[in-house]
């Protein structure tokens, strides 16, 4: 079963890597360390849509393979924080020249799905000055809902969890084919975020 | 042989027996083979090991909860024995390894460090070119914006080669190590057995290799980032090594800022001088002396994750009073420190300390939280914000070990490596810990106490003296602090507790313990020097981030500039939500003027260098930032929390 496979029953990562693992107790002392391996609900593989109404599937379409940089939005967020981070991604956008849409791939994602759809995105998008490889996601409440578990974007306080205007700020980056995330504070800095980017795959 | 030996060899029979049975601490249980209280194991005779073999399977102690979960769950942040679980592993299997003890390069010579690509000697300024080499030259090349960062604007070694009133602090020993991906066996009942896993190491160890190094005799360690390229997983190979918390010049102190790649290397110079050079001439003030240090990654975004992968490692720092040779009269003003340090080990000299030949009663041990996979594969949560806590205590790289001891005094050099656990550890027979050092750094006096917490990255040195016991004495350490989260204990004491390390008295011969527990240890300096400034730093969650004064990391930004040799007074405050986060201020320690307004406990009158900050709690602190420049963080050392930005940069200027 290839990767793709167990993705879609949504194993998660680690298990193609298990394989391996499970291989090592056979062979009493491999001769070289096994590679390490990523494991945890990271990626949901969900069904989505995009400000351009395309049907993806968030792992297989939008992050295989590729350097991304994710993070949830609400089109209603008007204040504070919500802004800032997305006036600095369209900074960073800029910044990045070149890798942007190419190398380096942004992914927005709300969390009003049920008010933000194709349409929406797309205005917010355009408004916003978005450039290729920015992409905008919305789908069904529920997908959204198992997508943000499953990356960890919730307060373990269930009150706090619900305020949509304390949601986490934070950004994941990584790259898929290293399987290597880390995360930034979108509210930080254009030229910070943009850095990480810098020695992200060396 | 002694009755007591017979019982130790019985025992030992048994452990092996079971070993071959795979019986878990339940099925020992249940088989009355062990006690539930103190965890001896109980000899039964004509009891059937291979009956109880058959019944196989389900024995761990969480084995209650379902082990139905898929690796990883569908949470970002699995809540261990819940959303994720370990597989089973029985207690008190593998043996406590003692930490390797690090060698210099061979003969000492300086021409026998490796090159590298393009490198070159050991020098007090960068060497190298571009293509390969020290990789300051790769860094300055890759953030330009760095020259400016120290006074020196090539990061050339500000204790060496330089002069004046900081001298010339010429590196008297050298070492070099390598840091690669090797298989580590956290538990040869996990899945992987005896072949082990990836993990990453200095030297190839977890943890890496114990230094024992000294005052007044400066030390140079060149690392190599050996680290596979193109790694899988949790981890990045790109590295900077932080000492915490010595007394070192910014270049080398191991700044998130100046990262390695992998195939290079980099130079830290340890000048090895205590704080106040300039102020006290020669090398500084002997009252500032540390004491058990450790060193661990610190890339700036991926210090949880490397750390976790087994970048981690001790440093014990000895003087002449610390070192067992002095004449036993301590006296700071007699400048005698370095002078006739002998061999280490004497414990009828100095302070009269454990030691023993070859360190063998001063011990260091790393206690590292961790958790894995239900196919027992080593498991991070790369999409929890919150924290990485672990169902399985490992110590000095092995889960639940246990440790033969000597009838006489121990000293013990505990450390927490994190992630993210606080531990509060006891004694399951009642009996206290002599606590002689908290964060390195001795006490004024030893303090008696029956337990005590310790958050990611604290250090206690305690005393353990096992004359009092009968050979075949089975005494567990135990951590009871219930912590089900990255937030921090529960507050709930847990009973029974999780048991972490058994000491296994024996009759082994030791000679004379002459060693003694001292009525007064080093004292503290004072705090004479005026406040020349105030600053609040409030670490708190906003807005879903892990925040500084409301402010997430940004490496552009430096958050105070403060001159050298001036004292300031700083508050740090927890701004709630029942988080605790343990504060680490790199370079000069701290001293509590107020924990919550209240004097600070009597194991923390002493020079600090992690503020264990509980929910809500507001400290204020003496700082001092004398001798050399440049950029050093504060951080949360919750590492989760400081790779989610809970860092700030300041500046010697
Ligand atoms: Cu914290």
């Amino acid at each position: 079963m290839d990767r793709r496979s167990f993705l879609s029953l949504g194993l998660g990562l680690g298990l193609v890597e298990m394989t391996t693992t499970s291989q090592v107790q056979a062979a009493q002392i491999p001769s070289q360390p096994q590679s390490r391996v990523a494991q945890s609900g990271f990626l949901p593989n969900v069904p989505l849509v995009t400000q351009n109404g395309e049907h993806v599937n968030f792992y297989d379409d939008m992050v295989r393979n590729k350097t991304i940089l994710l993070n949830f939005f609400l089109i209603t967020c008007k204040e504070g924080r919500c802004p800032v981070a997305m006036a600095n991604l369209r900074k960073v956008q800029e910044l990045l020249g070149d890798r942007m849409g190419k190398d380096v791939f942004f992914l927005s994602i709300t969390l009003q799905p049920e008010l933000d759809g194709p349409k929406a995105l797309k205005d917010y998008a355009d408004n916003l000055g978005a450039l290729p490889g920015w992409t905008f996601l919305t789908g069904k409440a529920g997908d959204v809902e198992t997508l943000r578990r499953g990356l960890g974007y919730v307060d373990v306080d269930p009150e706090r969890d619900r305020d949509l205007s304390n949601h986490i700020g934070m950004a994941r980056y990584g790259d898929d084919r290293l399987n290597r995330w880390g995360a930034v504070s979108l509210r930080s800095s254009a030229s910070n975020i943009a850095s990480t980017f810098q020695w992200l795959s060396k | 042989m002694n009755n007591y030996e017979k019982l130790i060899l019985k025992t030992m029979d048994l452990h092996r027996e079971i070993t071959q049975a795979k019986l878990s601490r339940r099925d020992l249980l249940k088989m009355g083979m062990l006690s539930a209280t103190t965890g001896m194991l109980l000899p039964i005779p004509g009891l059937s090991l291979r009956s109880a073999f058959a019944k196989g399977g389900n024995n761990s102690v969480s084995s209650s909860v379902s082990s139905s979960v898929t690796p990883g769950a569908t949470v970002g942040c699995p809540v261990p024995g819940k959303d994720i679980i370990s597989p089973p592993t029985r207690p008190w299997i593998e043996e406590l390894p003692r930490l390797i003890e690090k060698q210099t390069v061979k003969d000492n010579d300086p021409n026998n460090i490796s090159h590298g690509n393009g490198g070159g000697a050991p020098g007090p300024d960068p060497i190298g070119t571009l293509g390969g080499g020290d990789c300051k030259i790769h860094i300055l090349h890759d953030h330009p914006e760095l020259a400016t960062a120290t006074p020196y604007a090539n990061l050339g070694h500000q204790g060496w080669g330089r002069g004046g009133q900081l001298g010339d602090f010429a590196p008297k020993k050298f070492y070099e190590t390598r840091v690669k991906q090797f298989n580590h066996v956290w538990h040869r009942d996990l899945p992987a057995g005896t072949a082990g896993q990836a993990a990453w190491g200095f030297d190839s160890v977890v943890p890496g290799p114990m230094f024992r190094t000294r005052y007044g005799e400066s030390h140079f360690n060149r690392i190599h980032n050996d680290l596979p390229e193109g790694n899988l997983g949790f981890g990045i190979n790109q590295m900077t090594t932080h000492m915490h918390n010595l007394h070192t010049p910014s270049e080398s102190d191991g700044n998130p800022l100046y990262p390695n790649y992998s195939g290079y290397y980099y130079d830290h110079h340890y000048p090895n001088v205590y704080a106040g050079v300039k102020q006290y001439g020669g090398i500084g003030n002997p009252d500032e002396a540390l004491g058990t240090l450790w060193y661990h990654d610190h890339k700036l975004d991926f210090t949880s994750q490397n750390v976790y992968a087994g970048l981690a490692g001790m440093n014990s720092i000895y003087d002449a009073w610390d070192a067992y040779t002095g004449d036993g009269r301590y006296n700071s003003a007699s400048n005698n420190y370095g002078k006739d340090m002998g061999d280490f080990g004497d414990e009828t000299k100095g302070w009269r300390l454990p030691c023993g030949d070859n360190y063998e009663f001063d011990v260091g041990l790393v206690f590292h939280d961790r958790q894995f996979d239900p196919n027992g594969v080593d498991f991070f949560p790369l999409t929890c914000f919150d924290g990485a806590i672990g169902d399985k205590s490992t110590v000095n790289g092995k889960i639940q070990p246990f440790m033969p001891v000597k009838q006489r005094k121990y000293r013990f050099r505990m450390l927490n490596m994190g992630p993210s656990r606080t531990y509060q550890w006891f004694l399951n027979n009642g009996a206290p810990f002599i606590v002689i050092s908290n964060d390195g750094n001795l006490l004024p006096a030893p303090v008696v106490t029956k337990n005590f917490k310790q958050a990611v990255a604290e250090r206690f040195d305690i005393i353990l003296d096992f004359s009092q016991y009968k050979p075949g004495t089975e005494i567990i350490l135990v951590n009871r602090a219930e912590q089900v989260n990255g937030r921090g204990p529960t507050g709930k004491l847990l009973s029974p507790g999780f048991d972490t390390l058994k000491f296994i008295v024996t009759s082994d011969a030791f000679g004379t313990d002459e060693s003694r527990i001292p009525a007064k240890l080093r004292p503290l300096p004072d705090l004479n020097q005026p406040i020349a400034r105030s600053r609040q730093w409030k670490f708190e969650r906003a807005g879903g981030e892990w925040v500084v004064n409301g402010q997430p990391f940004n490496r552009d930004v430096v958050s105070a500039e403060i001159p050298e040799g001036t004292a300031e007074h700083w508050t740090i405050i927890n701004g709630g939500g029942s988080w605790l986060h343990p504060v680490h201020i790199h370079y000069e320690e701290h001293r509590y003027l107020s924990v919550n307004k209240a004097p600070p406990a009597p194991t923390e009158v002493g020079r600090k260098d992690v503020i264990r900050l509980d929910p809500n709690m507001q400290t204020e602190i003496y700082m001092r930032f004398r001798d050399y420049k440049g950029i050093y963080p504060m951080h949360c050392h919750n590492v989760v929390h400081e790779d989610h930005a809970m860092m700030v940069m300041w500046k010697i200027v």
